[in-house]
């Protein structure tokens, strides 16, 4: 639990000896570890030395009244109850008491069961508070999780498109999952979190398996291929890029050729073929701290039927060990922030186009990507 | 005052579930159907002031809900929103006043019916 006080602690504070004993030995027969003080700024000491989560206070004390030590301790940590002890016909302060957010009061002569039931109020509001802190705790990482899938799925820009729908509707069911627990947390609910939660967990690990499903079946989809204008296609894919590029002060070439270049291609699947690359580039710039400046070029060419894209980087580089591994699903050197879908999904989009992939890299040197795709594809018949 | 009545279809109980919170939190009430087939037979019986519609459903898909709705005498002024994770604004149903696309804002929304019936 966490808390930021103990919440088998508790603090005793009254003049008059003989009600501390008394007081005293009934809280410790319920378990409490007991600090008692005599006065409001004795209290304090203890308070700030001890952190109990729950201050029995008498109301009329000399020095410090019950009041004044009640709002000082709410100020120090307003998760701590305080109960407030009063005299008979103290009727008025009691109430201001409750107006400086005292959990409850009790009346001398002190009963047993008015103790306990001041105790148990004070206890269920603890807990409760305890509760409400890890719904909230975990709603974020919930939330992180929802984010980050979210970038991830956009990231993989095609495939989301063509199975947008289901997607689509999964990430609303999130929103939907959120939603209740919010609502219900802001109405003290906790029935009604629990069933938000798990609706979340529930569409998470589905949107988590669909992605690996949409991963697999990528291969087996049919591509749509239409003549492009290559300049124009490659000016789309840099504006993507290029605020990425931008933000983090990359300097960022551009070479588009002639504007007369025509390709056989379904442009939406090179299109994040090469953007999976061109985030790497970025990736790659950012790891590489050595250098005072980096560099990203995005270079467009063709020679006998074929169309070449290059993109090179002056990042981190990488060793022939790395170069091996990067087109396998899932290899990521990026910890949480790589998922490892974006190399193979480019590979296989590649070599749907019946096109090549070449690279060079070295560590602390910069990458170079050539990929080649044949201008004009022959009907399979 | 009497609160103002929604009818949701939706064919995700988890969505239908979502915008029944939302509305209610809203201070509005809500019926709901899965289909547009379940829906025909809710309006038959209960006027609602404003219904949402997804497009892809099983049975009676919302298009058609639609353009049965706006033949309905009773029926053909209340305002519909497409809340849909099919297509976009201009791939939806014309009529509507307003498509949106799932996931969707829940902010927008409730502005967009609060603008219509609140
Ligand atoms: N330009 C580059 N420079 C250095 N290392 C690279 C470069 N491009 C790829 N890599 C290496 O290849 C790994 C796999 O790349 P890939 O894009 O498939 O996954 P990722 O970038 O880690 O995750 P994501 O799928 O989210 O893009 C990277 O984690 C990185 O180690
Ligand atoms: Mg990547």
């Amino acid at each position: 639990m966490r808390t930021s006080g103990q919440i088998d602690k508790i603090l005793l504070v009254d003049d008059e000896q003989d009600i501390r004993e008394v007081i005293e030995i009934s809280l410790s027969g319920s378990g409490y570890t007991v600090f008692t003080a005599e006065n409001g700024k004795q209290a304090l000491d203890i308070f700030k030395k001890e952190k109990p989560l729950i201050v029995l206070t008498d109301i009329k004390m000399p020095g410090m009244s019950g009041i004044d030590l009640l709002r000082k301790i709410k100020n120090i940590n307003p998760d701590t109850e305080v109960i407030i002890i009063t005299g008979h016909g103290d009727t008025d302060l009691a109430i201001k008491s409750l107006k400086y957010e005292a959990i409850d009061f009790i009346t001398k002569p002190i009963s047993y069961d008015a103790l306990q039931i001041a105790l148990k109020r004070a206890n269920d509001k603890i807990i409760t508070r305890c509760q409400l802190e890890e719904y909230t705790n975990s709603l974020e990482i919930l939330l992180r999780e929802k984010t980050e899938l979210q970038d991830h799925l956009s990231s993989l820009g095609i495939m989301i498109g063509s199975i947008s729908h289901g997607i689509k509707g999964l990430l609303t069911r999130l929103d939907g999952g959120v939603y209740l627990m919010e609502s219900a947390y802001e109405n003290s609910k906790f029935d009604e979190i629990g069933e938000g939660l798990s609706i979340f967990k529930e569409t998470v690990n589905r949107i988590k398996k669909m992605v690996l499903d949409i991963l697999y079946s990528a291969k087996e989809r049919k591509l749509k291929l239409e003549k492009i204008n290559v300049a124009e296609f490659a000016a789309d894919v840099a504006v993507v890029i290029e605020q990425k590029i931008e933000k983090n002060k990359i300097e960022f070439h551009r070479d588009f050729g002639s504007d007369d270049i025509e390709c056989e291609m379904d442009a939406k699947y090179i299109h994040s073929a090469l953007i999976n690359i061109l985030d790497n580039a970025v990736d790659a710039c950012l790891a590489d701290k050595t250098k005072s400046s980096h560099k990203i070029v995005f270079k467009v060419d063709q020679d006998n039927g074929n169309l070449i894209f290059e993109i090179k980087d002056s990042g981190i580089g990488m060793d022939l060990k790395t170069r091996e591994k990067i087109f396998n699903l899932f290899y990521s050197s990026k910890g949480s922030k790589g998922t490892g879908f974006g190399l193979f999904i480019t590979d296989s989009i590649i070599k749907q186009h019946h096109g090549r992939i070449n690279l060079n890299s070295a560590i602390g040197k910069g990458t170079h990507f050539n990929i080649k795709i044949p201008k004009h594809h022959t009907k399979k018949a | 005052m009497e609160k103002k009545k929604i009818l949701i279809i939706d064919d995700d109980p988890v969505i239908v579930k979502y915008l029944e919170k939302l509305f209610h939190d809203n201070g509005y009430d809500t019926i709901f159907a899965y289909d547009g087939l379940e829906a025909d037979s809710i309006v038959e019986d209960v006027i609602p002031d404003l219904i949402t519609l997804d497009i892809e459903m099983p049975n009676e898909w919302g298009p058609r809900f639609f353009r049965k709705l706006t033949k309905n005498k009773s029926c053909k002024e209340i305002p519909v929103i497409v809340i849909s994770g099919l297509g976009s604004a201009d791939h939806s149903i014309r009529k509507a006043v307003k498509f949106f696309s799932k996931p969707f804002d829940s902010d927008k929304l409730m502005e967009t019916v609060n603008k219509e019936i609140g």
